[in-house]
């Protein structure tokens, strides 16, 4: 990491205009102070970051002060997981020219096996707790990746769902802070939803 | 919930820090109307969240739209003063409330306490035999939970005796009575009751005549009610004992809630 400001900044505009994907690492500060890297593909599946990187801003690495390094790791594991998928996607579809019948079956078999593995990854990745899940949520709101936010806001959606307010406290963990008006007026308030 | 094992933090049980404003108002977006009313009931802070009108006006305009022009109805509404309440979701609840088919009418605006049964009974040459006027609520009939839109008067001490004829007459007029309100009366029935009908009576024996008549049609497709009202007497010269009053749908007694609806069309 001896290059020159003015190295850094020509080799990443080559990378930009060239339209290649490059390998160039991204340094990603965490909130805590830990620095995690990343491919710039990777890194730039946050919206957030991607400006950055194209603002020139990125060369020293970027901080984070909102996401700790538990947080960080999750997301760049998320980000690594899933630009490598957009990348064999974006290969699969480079070449119709060259695909016999033969071809088009297995890159289907292929595709459908890593949508499967794809799947398994993103729930395992918010199989977690709840606090764990709304710090992914917060962060990836900060962070613009759209899939992570997306995932995670489902992921607690789910939990909520279809629970009796009893049911989702407990999941949560949440005290029930109303006063006995209150919570007599917001039940009122909302008695027509619990009446399906 | 899954220990990811990276974590410093040993686990426990005890209540984690509440979610912060922000992520429950991301996660917001992905719950259905139902999910998020029973949310909200959750704790103040995931109220504040859930309670945004922003959501329950995307709700409306997917699921309501043309309630969309109608949301002064809801500023109106009881909860204005309600500084937590949110315009959009009281339409959304409205809405979603007319929807529902099983629902019970509102309580008759008419009460038994306000009305008054007027009868009179006419033995066949037009002599008066027998004349009061009860108020309903002294002459109900608790049958079922409820009652039943049945009423019976012990007329046993007037000593009204219905006579030899053929038949008898009963004119029954239910009258709306009350302090500062205009009164109202409809005929219930003008019927003729066949003596007949009560029975060859020895001494001490008790018999009945009744009679049905339909009611007026309350305007509104529900005409089928039949007023019935039920003369018991006893002995040879028919002292009338007893006089009954009722109001049926196909040979069943309607409920007071039910007599009471009907009443209201020509009453109120």
């Amino acid at each position: 990491m001896a290059a020159t400001p003015a190295d850094a900044s020509s080799s990443s505009s080559e990378a930009v205009v060239g339209g290649e994907k490059s390998n160039k690492m991204i340094t990603l500060i965490s909130s805590d102070g830990e620095s995690f890297e990343a491919t710039e593909e990777a890194a730039k599946m946050s919206v957030t970051i991607k400006h950055m990187i194209e603002d020139g801003c990125a060369d020293d690495g970027i901080p984070l002060p909102n996401v700790p390094a538990k947080i960080l790791s999750m997301v760049i594991e998320y980000c690594n997981k899933h630009a490598a998928d957009a990348d064999d996607t974006n290969k699969h579809v480079a070449d119709p020219a060259d695909a016999d019948e033969d071809d088009d079956n297995n890159n289907n078999n292929a595709s459908a096996g890593e949508k499967e593995d794809l799947k398994s990854f993103d729930a395992s990745l918010v199989a977690v707790d709840q606090a764990t899940l709304f710090d992914i949520i917060l962060a990836a709101n900060f962070l613009s990746i759209k899939g992570l936010l997306d995932l995670a806001c489902q992921k607690v959606a789910d939990d909520i769902k279809d629970k009796s307010v009893e049911e989702v406290r407990e999941i949560f963990k949440i005290e029930n802070d109303f006063t006995k008006e209150e919570e007599e007026a917001v039940r009122k308030e909302n008695a027509w939803a619990f009446n399906e | 919930m899954r220990d990811d094992g990276a974590t410093t933090m040993p686990p426990r049980s005890a209540p984690s820090r509440p979610p912060p404003w922000e992520a429950l108002s991301l996660v917001a977006n992905f719950l259905d109307a139902a999910s998020l009313a029973a949310a909200s009931c959750v704790s103040t802070s995931w109220h504040a969240a859930f309670s945004d009108d922003h959501l329950w006006a995307r709700l409306c305009r997917c699921h309501y739209p043309s309630a969309i022009g109608l949301l002064p109805l809801s500023d109106s509404s009881v909860n204005a003063g309600d500084r937590r309440s949110s315009p959009h979701r009281g339409l959304f609840a409205l809405f979603h409330s007319a929807a529902s088919r099983g629902r019970s009418l509102p309580e008759p605006r008419l009460a038994l306490a306000d009305v008054t049964f007027a009868v009179d009974l006419f033995a066949a040459g037009g002599q008066n035999m027998l004349s009061f006027a009860v108020a309903a609520c002294d002459a109900g009939v608790k049958k079922a939970p409820g009652g039943v839109f049945q009423f019976a008067v012990d007329v046993s001490d007037r000593n009204a005796v219905a006579g030899p004829g053929k038949h008898w007459s009963v004119r029954w007029t239910a009258v709306r009575t009350g302090l500062g309100v205009a009164p109202a009366a409809i005929v219930m029935m003008d019927a003729k009751l066949p003596a007949s009908r009560a029975g060859a009576l020895g001494s001490g024996v008790r018999g009945e005549s009744w009679a049905t008549e339909g009611l007026p049609a309350p305007g509104c497709g529900g005409g089928k009610l039949e007023a019935e009202a039920v003369v018991e007497v006893s002995g040879e010269e028919r002292l009338v004992e007893k006089v009954r009053l009722g109001v049926l749908l196909d040979c069943r007694y309607v409920s007071v809630d039910e007599g009471l609806r009907y009443l209201q069309h020509f009453l109120l």
